[in-house]
């Protein structure tokens, strides 16, 4: 297999919102009718753990219905690699020992994660995009394409929980909200304070973290606009 | 008088403990000290300054400048017959169709962001102190308006019911309010009975010691006492109360608050 061609999907759903295409999208990996896994040798996806069911298995996404984990994992996402046993009779398998690396989503978080399934499909788009596959050969991971991908997991596992911390923000109306403000990360309130204690505005150069500024920007709660040719930050 | 005061709320946990009456006298005393002063009237959901000072003419409010029906903040101060006090009054709650239901969440956020633009340009304008009328209790209008002062006031008449349903709720809001910026917060007690023997003593003082210790524990600064006055209760039953008459019946501690602000902030006036 020319994992050039059809070597990893990106699948991110967590609920009904139904496969979600990343890496060499429009080659035929999915069906989205029936949810059927074609081709893809590695994939990147992401599940509820279901602690209920007492068989240790991760329910969805759509093209993986139930994949058995070696333990139980509750308290922490967990992001491994793991290899779908071929079976041939079931339309969702491969069969061909797809290697699998996903994120699992502990039961008891389940409730809490579920308003964030588009952040997180953005989060997975971003990092998956970047695993780097030009010189791993045909029909074989390589162990630097599998480092690569364990340093992206990883990655992907920090920016979640990161997002998990702003995604108040993101769903927020205005930043004129006090309990908003009240509940942020510091680093974010003292920004987000600074702001609006300043209802018309400030020139950018006073806000020194640019990171957080335009997280406040794309989450719509801060209008960037220039006076005088100098760069002002409104708040929403 | 050019020293620039700043902005006092005057809240309560709940209705009836005297914030307007309280607000009208620090805004007056203000005035009398020669602070260019105004009041707004921001209890949106029970104005009633315009029962105190009633209105000279006919005008914008407080409410048509949060929904940016008037954007210069100069239309909204009216005068009245104390020279130096200004007023911004509220519109009557609306009935009908959007009898109790007209005001989302997003309608407070926003009005928080215009009354803090407001509250700039009212000092921007020349005046030297803005005092807020606030609603009182657990809204997102009363919180609103803590949020615009740098200085408030709790105005409490005593009674256990009255500030201990609260106290939680206290204590959170002001850490909250103080994270946000640099505040002085006072209480003070409103109509305290006068004991006329030592039995009645020992309750009213046994009762100030107990609520005087927790709101110091809330971070609350001591305002001081206005005792109870038949004067002022029979005043308030008139059609036209005359706030001079109150005044001078609540003269000495509420001189002695504004003192207590005025010199937290570094001013001296007489």
């Amino acid at each position: 297999m020319d994992l050039n061609i059809a070597e990893v999907c990106i699948v991110a759903n967590l609920q009904t919102m139904g496969p979600l295409y990343v890496t060499d999208a429009g080659k035929g990996f999915f069906d989205n009718n029936s949810g059927m896994l074609l081709a893809a040798r590695i994939i990147i996806t992401s599940g509820m753990g279901n602690q209920a069911s007492g068989m240790n298995k991760l329910h969805g996404p759509v093209p993986i219905p139930e994949l058995e984990l070696d333990q139980q994992y509750l308290c922490y996402f967990y992001i491994n690699e793991m290899t779908q046993k071929p079976n041939p009779d079931t339309p969702y398998s491969t069969g061909k020992g797809t290697y699998i690396v996903c994120i699992v989503i502990p039961e008891e978080i389940k409730n809490d994660i579920r308003p964030y399934e588009k952040q997180i499909e953005d989060i997975l788009n971003l990092e998956g995009k970047g695993i780097e596959f030009s010189e791993t050969m045909s029909g074989e991971l390589t162990t630097k394409l599998t480092e690569d991908i364990s340093v992206r997991m990883k990655s992907i596992f920090e920016h979640i929980m990161q997002s998990f911390d702003l995604a108040p923000l993101f769903e927020a109306t205005s930043l004129f909200n006090l309990g908003l403000i009240a509940n942020l990360p510091p680093h974010i309130s003292i920004i987000a304070k600074k702001l609006i204690l300043n209802p018309k505005g400030l020139p950018e150069r006073d806000l020194k973290d640019n990171k957080v500024v335009n997280t406040l920007i794309n989450a719509d709660l801060v209008t960037r606009v220039t006076k005088d040719g100098e760069s002002w930050l409104i708040p929403r | 008088m050019s020293d620039q005061i700043g902005t006092l709320t005057v809240y309560s946990t709940r209705g009836g403990n005297g914030k307007t009456i309280t607000s009208v006298m620090l805004a007056t005393a203000a005035a009398k000290r020669n602070l260019k002063t105004v009041i707004i009237d921001a209890d949106l959901e029970a104005p009633s300054l315009m029962h105190l000072l009633k209105p000279v003419r006919d005008g914008p409010t407080w409410v048509d400048f949060l929904e940016e029906n008037v954007s210069d903040i100069r239309e909204l101060p009216r005068e009245c017959n104390i020279p130096n006090l200004d007023i911004i009054y509220s519109p009557l709650p609306k009935v009908g169709k959007n009898f109790l239901g007209w005001k989302t969440k997003d309608w407070w956020q926003q009005s928080l962001k215009r009354s803090m633009i407001a509250e700039e340009e009212l000092h921007d304008i020349g005046y030297d102190l803005v005092v807020i009328d606030n609603q009182s209790g657990t809204s997102l209008n009363s919180v609103n308006n803590m949020v615009l002062a740098d200085t408030s006031v709790m105005v409490i008449r005593p009674a256990t019911y009255g500030v201990g349903a609260a106290e939680n709720f206290i204590g959170e809001m002001y850490r909250v309010l103080r994270d946000l910026k640099p505040r002085q917060d006072y209480y003070m007690w409103n109509q305290v009975h006068v004991p006329t023997d030592d039995h009645e003593s020992l309750i009213l003082e046994n009762f100030l010691n107990r609520w005087d210790e927790s709101m110091k524990l809330h971070g609350l600064l001591y305002g001081g006492k206005i005792n109870f006055s038949t004067k002022l209760n029979l005043g308030l039953l008139g059609e036209t109360p005359n706030m001079m008459d109150f005044f001078e019946e609540t003269r000495k501690p509420i001189d002695s608050l504004l003192d207590k602000l005025l010199q937290a902030k570094g001013i001296e006036t007489s």
